[in-house]
């Protein structure tokens, strides 16, 4: 197994290529995305059930190793910050196959 | 307001699915429409009157009338945003104001095929490059919602990536289908038309029942929300579409416009936008609340101009043009 950073971010659906750009141009290896995921937090209730995707939120999950999650975190912040949403970092072992 | 056509259009079954949608939501029923679906009936309609559209317009072909149509058209769609943008601005913020203003500019395709349904009950006819008008109309609100608020607010980030957002607004999916299918409608003509009859004719008024189903729903959902808004939001959201129908029905007569387009110019003045533009509004003024602006739309306008707004547009149009 190897030590990484398990790095979960949950932002507007609509910001979604935004964020996959960023991923992709910070170096990571790969992601998984949850599309049309719902829940509650500072702007509101977000239902998921409207045709704009205004109301409806996405979860990218990705790993990292130690020394690039911070340069990554940093290029995500700017994201959350302009347009909400959540990241968190956690340690996780990846089972290398 | 003539109790006739305000009868025929309450019984008109896309509207009476309208309602039923929002009855399940209000008794707490578990009636859904499965996520992917209302996306789907959207893309349909979209396309099916896109593509009916292109064929009359292939018939009809391009004269005066059309171009004074569609320069009207353009017109409103500028115009509208701008002049609410600084009324709006007396009561809220520049990102609120921008963002309301754009909703308000572009128009709502739902509301613009429940007309069509609406004449069609009535045997009234209308003209294919209304489709174009509409397509015409969705996007150039966005740009003008977006320039008044960069031009001013007193604090906006810089390097904003203004070809994402014209990318964004003239070729969202739901312009490019409409736009798409009007053109493939005019190259194959009556032919194409005959061809396509069972899929975009035959079959669309069921399925403008199952998306006004769906729409029922979600307004229903959001009608909890208007409570919040407070008195101006919910005052703008049913005077703008009265104001935006009453210079439509002028420019409408200029033109000389029938009966049948004048309703559809009217109800496209006259409608606010709650899938492209908002969804724009979302990405370059993320500072807006949704909360406001789909509210206003979603919760108020569509549902006043599905209901009361069709019928009474008819009944002045039919009043000025006899």
């Amino acid at each position: 197994m190897k030590t990484v950073k398990r790095i979960e971010i949950i932002i507007p659906a609509v910001e979604l290529k935004k964020v996959l750009r960023l991923l992709k141009e910070s170096g990571v290896s790969g992601y998984t995305v949850i599309r049309s995921v719902t829940g509650f937090g500072d702007r509101g209730e977000q239902t998921g059930d409207e045709l704009t995707g205004v109301f409806d939120n996405a979860c990218v999950l990705t790993l990292a190793e130690p020394e690039k999650a911070g340069g990554i975190v940093e290029e995500i912040r700017a994201v959350l910050k302009r347009h909400g949403g959540v990241c968190v970092v956690s340690d996780a072992n990846w089972v290398i196959h | 307001m003539d109790a006739h056509l305000i009868l025929s259009n309450l019984l008109n079954p896309p509207v009476l699915f309208f309602f039923l949608g929002m009855l399940a939501c209000m008794v707490g029923s578990d009636l859904e429409i499965p996520q992917p679906l209302p996306k789907f009936f959207s893309l349909y309609l979209l396309l099916s009157i896109g593509f009916k559209g292109g064929v009359e317009l292939a018939k009809s072909g391009f004269h005066d009338e059309v171009a004074w149509t569609l320069a009207a058209a353009v017109g409103m769609a500028i115009m509208v945003p701008t002049v609410t943008f600084f009324i709006l601005r007396r009561k809220m913020d520049v990102s609120n104001a921008a963002a309301v203003a754009a909703t308000y500019g572009s128009i709502s395709a739902v509301t613009f095929i429940a007309a069509t349904s609406f004449l069609s009950l009535l045997n009234l006819k209308s003209s294919g490059y209304m489709v174009a008008a509409m397509a015409l109309m969705e996007s150039p609100a966005i740009v003008v919602g977006i320039a008044l608020a960069r031009l001013t607010a007193t604090r906006m980030e810089r390097g904003f990536d203004w070809s994402g957002l014209l990318r964004d607004a003239f070729f969202n999916g739901s312009v490019l289908v409409l736009v798409g299918a009007l053109v493939i409608g005019m190259m194959t003509g009556e032919a194409g038309g005959r061809a396509l009859a069972p899929f975009t004719t035959d079959i669309f008024k069921g399925m403008l029942c199952l998306f006004l189903l769906d729409m029922g729903l979600v307004s229903a959902r959001r009608l909890g929300a208007i409570k919040q808004l407070g008195g101006f939001p919910i005052g703008f959201a049913l005077a703008v579409p009265l104001g935006s129908a009453a210079l439509a029905i002028l420019l409408a007569r200029l033109i000389g416009l029938g009966c049948g387009d004048a309703l559809l110019f009217t109800t496209l003045c006259a409608s606010a936008s709650y899938i492209a533009v908002p969804a724009a509004m979302r990405m370059a003024l993320p500072e807006a609340n949704p909360g406001l602006y789909v509210t206003m739309s979603l919760a108020i306008t569509f549902p006043f101009n599905i209901i009361l707004g069709l019928p009474l547009y008819m009944g002045v149009i039919n009043h000025i043009w006899r």
